[in-house]
C-alpha cells in the first residue's frame, strides 16, 4: 500500500516537472539557455551531460555485451564512471553479473536458478561488506533498476522471481565477494 | 513342509526389512548432522512486490542489527521468500504497476522518453530517487 502511495507521489512529481516545463515556454524571462523546455528534453540533456546514464533500452532482454563478461555494456560504463574504489566497482560488477544471469537462466530449470540464487546472494553480501549498511542496499538497487529498465526486460525479470517464490535463502558464511 | 515355508518367507521379510533400516538409519542421522549447529533461526517474510534481491537485502540489514548470538547460541537468518502475485496469469503485480507508470508517463510525454525508462519506475517504488533528482533539477 505505501508503495503504491509512493509511486502516485512520484508520478504527481513527474506531472510538476512536466508542467514546470510547459510553463517556462512563455516566460523566457527566467529560462536559461540550458533549462529543458520539456521532459522528455530534460531526460535527453541529462543523459548527454552525464547526470544520468545514458542506458540501452532497446527491445532485447539482455541487450549488448560485446566484451561478453556478463553485464550489459551500458551497464560497465555506468560502474566504471562511478566514483568509488576498485573493491566497491567489482562489488556492483558482481551484483549486475547475478542480476543478469536472472534473466538469462531457463526458469524452469531448478538447478540453473539455484545457481543464480547463489550469485545474489553472494553479491548482496559482498556489497554489504564493501559499502556497510545504509549504502549497500542504494548500491544494489541502483544496479537493479539499470539492468530492468524496460518492461521486456521486467517481464522475464519478474518470470524468474515468480519462479523462486517459496523457496528459503539463506546466506553463505564469508563476505560473498567474488563469488 | 507349510510351516517351514511361512517361517522362510518371515526370514526373508525380515532380512528385507533389516536392509530398508539401515540405509534409514543412516539417513536420519545424516539428517541431524545438517541440523547439528543449534541455535535460533531468524526468518524474515519479505514484504509485497518483493525481488529476490530485496528481500535478501532485507535479511541483510536486518541481520546487521541484530546479535550474532543469544544464550550463547548462534542466530541465523533465512529469507521465507513469496512473491506476489495477482493472480492474473503471465503477470506480476509489479508488471501491473509498471503499466500504470507508463500509461501515466504517456500521458505526461507524449514522446515516449520516460515511459520507455523503466529506470524511472523503480524509482518512483523506493526511497531513492537520485536519477530523478536530476532531472528535478534541471528545472530549477
Amino acid at each position: 500500500m505505501s508503495k503504491r502511495y509512493i509511486a502516485t507521489q512520484s508520478i504527481g512529481v513527474a506531472l510538476i516537472l512536466a508542467l514546470s516545463g510547459c510553463g517556462g515556454g512563455s516566460g523566457s524571462s527566467s529560462a536559461t539557455p540550458s533549462t529543458p523546455t520539456s521532459l522528455a528534453n530534460a531526460i535527453l540533456q541529462a543523459e548527454a551531460t552525464g547526470a544520468v546514464p545514458k542506458l540501452n533500452h532497446d527491445n532485447t532482454v539482455l541487450g549488448p555485451d560485446v566484451n561478453g563478461n556478463g553485464i550489459r555494456d551500458d551497464i560497465d560504463l555506468y560502474i566504471a564512471a562511478q566514483p568509488d574504489t576498485p573493491a566497491q566497482r567489482a562489488a556492483l560488477s558482481q551484483m549486475a553479473v547475478a542480476l543478469q544471469a536472472s534473466m538469462a537462466v531457463d526458469t524452469t530449470d531448478a538447478s540453473a536458478r539455484l545457481g543464480v540464487s547463489t550469485k545474489i546472494s553472494n553479491g548482496i553480501s559482498c556489497l554489504h561488506t564493501v559499502y556497510g549498511e545504509g549504502v549497500a542496499s542504494r548500491k544494489g538497487d541502483d544496479i537493479e533498476k539499470i539492468t530492468v529498465d524496460t518492461m521486456t526486460r521486467l517481464h522475464t525479470y519478474e518470470k524468474y522471481n515468480q519462479a523462486e517464490s517459496g523457496s528459503i535463502f539463506t546466506f553463505l558464511p564469508g563476505n560473498g565477494c567474488g563469488n | 513342509m507349510a510351516i517351514n515355508r511361512l517361517w522362510r518367507v518371515r526370514a526373508l521379510i525380515a532380512v528385507m526389512l533389516l536392509a530398508v533400516f539401515q540405509p534409514t538409519q543412516a539417513g536420519v542421522s545424516a539428517v541431524q548432522t545438517l541440523c547439528l549447529p543449534a541455535g535460533y533461526t531468524l526468518g524474515y517474510f519479505n514484504g509485497m512486490w518483493n525481488t529476490e534481491k530485496n528481500a535478501k537485502d532485507g535479511l541483510k540489514s536486518l541481520l546487521a542489527v541484530t546479535p550474532s548470538q543469544y544464550n550463547g547460541a548462534p542466530i541465523t537468518g533465512k529469507v521465507l521468500y513469496n512473491h506476489t502475485g495477482c493472480g492474473r496469469a503471465g503477470s506480476s503485480c509489479l508488471e501491473d504497476i509498471a503499466e500504470v507508470f507508463e500509461q501515466r508517463a504517456q500521458e505526461l510525454d507524449a514522446t515516449g522518453t520516460l515511459g520507455s525508462r523503466l529506470e524511472y519506475f523503480w524509482e518512483s517504488l523506493g526511497d531513492a530517487a537520485n536519477f530523478t533528482n536530476q532531472i528535478q533539477n534541471l528545472f530549477q
